[in-house]
């Protein structure tokens, strides 16, 4: 039989299939033209393409499911694409003429993709029947992509106050904090794991209705946790007013070491372990985080380290050169082996400056936002660009020295050693903070105070809020960062007071073009050559210096 | 296990779960970026 005399089977067992999962959506009149319009177009030689592209052992052995599962991945495809373009205006598609999209040359173009990119197989058609809607593809990406970003920033501001609150509520009522703590812990936070756990799958499934649906959920489940919270801090403190309760101690807890599989490597970490005293207080778990999650996949362990997991699939999933040093790690414990330190020597170069989350780093990792992945070779220019640079700035006297593996350990480990002496100044009182040197880290609401709001160089609100980086030895280093989407000025706050206003030129035509191919542009807030003189004006107002980025 | 143990293995679980999910939800934007936002 030949592929496309399985299709009437495969197309009612696929729509029966999606009928269970989506049959009461509005979305499904929609769904059910458009897949029959793709049955209607597709021919023997495109769905041989298909299924032998995306099911090629199948294909051979068992057509009728090779025709089956292409169908199924056109299916889901197509009703992502609707829930994309159901996001902006769900009516449009309405008007759509489903049997004059050009369907053949579209499901000619699918062969080239994954089977599992059901993101960008789903984009591919969205173009197309958006084409048909009167939709512009921008205008689906700004919708979706704003209001995630929007949801999750609102979100982490949501967590930080949480634990905010729980500080401020052991400093009233350490009974009281016990009840909270474990309320969170049995009820909020499970919520809100559900939640992410159920975002994630949408992701997964491209489906931006149902993503931004979510998203919307997970928000509410973290705002409700704060509410909540905030009333019993609220009653706490009414009480203590009246009777002052005494505040409990607790001590960082310690974490215990990773076993290593050979003798080599169990030495190295118990040395680590040694050294790190594995212990620690946030900010050094911050600063360690990374290394452990990189050991654990460098040395397959992840099963074993169920917390790692997830971790290691946050960093995989922001940046895939973690991969690579991961594969690097496993090198370095050979070269370790071997006594040969030099290449181990650069890896902790780069961990380093992917562990202090270097101002540097992000904001060059920020300018490749708009790319799939950031190419593993900028960061390994970058570390040995900056390598000078960087060792100035956190060790000080040991600028440009070459060091060995053994200093270089014993570096990390006086990095560690002050992170565990300090207390970074973000007026929270925490567990790890007594008899320790208060350290200023700008907070970037700080930044957003000097800038009120808005770009002071183009106008647009369009300000994107960096986390505090560090702490980074000297205070001096510490640095909050706001970058504007329009005009892609970045501006640095430090926290010895210095500030830092970084246009991307001063060149009227690079910058024009810049702003020209910028897809997260400011349309209320078109380039004119107003900009470069808005600097100058910026800079002398607020004693910022000016350092253009090109 | 001391009611201070379990109150010290409560409250490390909470804060580190508290971190987690915040970076989960950073990876979670990544994520929705490439999905449905770049390459279009």
């Amino acid at each position: 039989m030949t592929y496309i005399e399985y299709l009437d089977e495969a197309a009612d067992t696929v729509v029966d299939e999606m009928r269970r999962e989506h049959g009461g959506d509005e979305m499904w009149k929609y769904f059910e033209e458009s897949f029959n319009a793709v049955l209607d177009h597709i021919d023997e030689s495109i769905l041989a393409s298909l299924a032998e592209a995306w099911y090629p052992e199948q294909a051979e052995a068992f057509p009728s499911q090779a025709v089956t599962n292409t169908l199924r991945v056109l299916a889901r495809a197509i009703w992502s694409a609707l829930s994309s373009l159901s996001t902006v205006d769900e009516k449009r598609l309405e008007k759509v003429d489903w049997d004059a999209i050009d369907w053949r040359p579209l499901l000619e173009r699918l062969v080239d993709f994954d089977k599992s990119d059901v993101g960008g197989i789903a984009r591919e058609i969205a173009k197309e029947i958006g084409r048909a809607a009167g939709v512009a593809p921008e205008t689906v990406e700004k919708q979706i992509v704003g209001f995630a970003e929007a949801a999750v920033t609102e979100s982490l501001s949501y967590i930080d106050s949480l634990k905010r609150l729980l500080e401020s509520a052991k400093e009233i009522d350490a009974e009281a904090y016990k009840e909270i703590l474990k309320r969170i812990e049995e009820t909020f936070l499970p919520k809100i794991r559900a939640r992410i756990t159920k975002t994630s799958e949408k992701i997964s499934e491209a489906n931006a209705k149902e993503f931004i649906a979510a998203v919307t959920e997970t928000l509410k489940a973290v705002r409700d946790a704060i509410n909540t919270l905030t009333k019993s801090v609220e009653e706490l403190r009414k009480a203590a007013a009246e009777k002052p309760a005494k505040p409990v101690a607790v001590k960082p807890t310690v974490r215990p070491v990773p076993v290593g599989e050979t003798a080599a490597e169990q030495e190295y970490l118990n040395r680590l372990a040694t050294k790190w005293k594995w212990g620690y207080s946030p900010e050094t778990a911050e600063f360690l985080a990374p290394l452990t999650v990189v050991w654990a996949v460098a040395t397959d362990r992840l099963d074993e380290y169920p917390d790692l997991r997830e971790e290691a699939k946050m960093w995989i999933a922001l940046n895939r050169f973690v991969w690579s040093s991961a594969v690097g790690f496993k090198r370095g414990f050979l070269e370790i082996e071997k006594g040969d330190f030099e290449w181990s020597l650069r890896f902790f170069d780069v961990m380093r400056l992917i562990e202090n989350r270097s101002p540097e780093l992000l904001e060059i990792l920020a300018r490749f936002r708009s790319r799939d992945e950031v190419p593993t070779g900028i960061v390994y220019s970058l570390a040995e660009s900056k390598l000078y640079e960087f060792r100035r700035t956190v060790h000080g006297p040991e600028l440009g020295k070459e060091v060995t593996l053994r200093e270089l350990e014993e570096i990390i480990s006086r990095r560690v050693a002050w992170l565990e002496e300090i207390e970074v100044e973000t007026g929270k009182t925490s567990p790890w903070s007594a008899g320790k040197t208060r350290v200023a880290v700008p907070r970037p609401q700080r930044l957003l105070t000097i800038l009120r709001g808005r770009c002071p160089v183009c106008g647009s609100e369009k300000l994107e809020l960096s986390q505090v980086y560090g702490p980074y030895n000297p205070p001096s280093a510490n640095c909050a960062i706001a970058t504007c989407l329009n005009c892609h000025t970045v501006y640095r706050l430090y926290g010895d007071g210095r500030g830092v206003i970084a246009p991307p030129t001063l060149d009227p035509e690079k910058w024009r073009q810049r702003w020209e191919n910028n897809p997260a542009k400011d349309s209320k807030h078109p380039f004119t050559e107003e900009w470069i003189k808005n600097v100058d004006v910026f800079a002398k107002a607020k004693g910022f210096s000016v350092e253009p980025q090109f | 296990m001391s009611r201070d143990r379990e109150l010290e293995e409560r409250e490390k679980r909470v804060f580190e779960e508290l971190e987690r999910l915040k970076r989960i939800l950073k990876a979670l934007n990544v994520r929705a970026k490439r999905v449905f936002g770049e390459g279009r």
